[in-house]
């Protein structure tokens, strides 16, 4: 008699299953990701582990199984350097963005050269117009009337 | 564990109220138990849409030559091995394993009953797709 497949439910894996962290289990996904891209960019370049061994500086090819194992614990220096040979993006970091902290007090403005008034004006501008953009928010430029 | 990337399987003996992943995970979850939840959780990924049983993930040439058993890679500082059957990246079967101490699979009674197994039942499902 021919027996089919079925779905096999089980209270022991479920239990286990649930007391993976969600932390443990972003751990654990990001590194078959890793896994994942590295995989493809070996693909992409045509390499074999060999080519990659080679272009790292490795002597074991077995480090190499082991980054593409999904279960390694990169450094950032490794990573940064398989970002370079490989020419993928494993890190997905953006460049900071430069914070500018001042107080304009009407003693500073009335020293500063108008040209630097009229630059600042034009960055605020400029400012306000992509974050109304971004954030899909319209400003009322105009003064609301007074009450009288 | 299986999901829409990969459906995965494993073996229940008739008259036996396990399976040999539970047995498995039974046997170790004691000593093993992080390398068991990083094994489920692993398998887990595996099987849901961004997973897929790719190659790199999986220890190959376990068995005999074109059979597909394979081993999930383990802790290198565990070695807790658990063996399975590999179809492409969509097919998993799990069977059992353990701690592994020796060079090769042969010289532990309790390794080389597992991966035997698995052995098997690749040839079964060879001759049985063959028909």
């Amino acid at each position: 008699m021919k027996k089919q497949a079925k779905v096999h439910k089980s209270e022991l894996i479920d239990d286990l299953l649930d007391s993976v962290s969600p932390e443990e289990e972003t751990k654990i996904t990001r590194k078959m990701q890793l896994a994942a891209k590295l995989d493809e960019g070996l693909k992409a370049k045509g390499w074999k582990k060999k080519d990659l061994m080679k272009a790292m500086g490795q002597s074991n090819a077995s480090m190499v199984t082991r980054w593409l194992s999904g279960t390694h614990n990169f450094t950032v220096d490794t990573l940064i350097d398989l970002e370079r040979v490989l020419d993928v993006q494993l890190l997905d970091i953006e460049p900071p963005v430069p914070s500018v902290s001042f107080k304009l007090t009407p003693e500073i403005a009335h020293n500063l050269p108008p040209e630097m008034i009229n630059e600042l004006v034009n960055v605020m501008q400029n400012m306000m117009q992509t974050l109304t953009r971004k954030y899909k928010i319209q400003v009322n430029d105009k003064p609301e009337a007074k009450a009288s | 564990m299986s999901g829409e990337e990969a459906s995965i399987y494993t073996v229940l003996i008739e008259d036996e109220g396990k399976t040999l992943f539970e047995k498995f995970i039974e046997e170790n979850k004691t000593i093993y138990l992080s390398e068991i939840k990083d094994i489920l959780a692993r398998l887990k990924y595996i099987g849901s849409s961004r997973g897929g049983a790719r190659e790199n993930l999986f220890k190959t040439k376990e068995g005999s030559p074109g059979d597909g058993v394979c081993a999930l890679y383990d802790n290198p500082d565990k070695k807790l091995r658990l063996y399975c059957i590999r179809y492409a990246s969509q097919i998993v079967i799990l069977g059992g394993g353990g701690p592994k101490n020796v060079q090769a699979l042969q010289e532990d009674e309790k390794l080389k009953k597992e991966n035997y197994f698995l052995r098997w039942l690749s040839k079964q499902i060879t001759e049985r797709i063959k028909i």
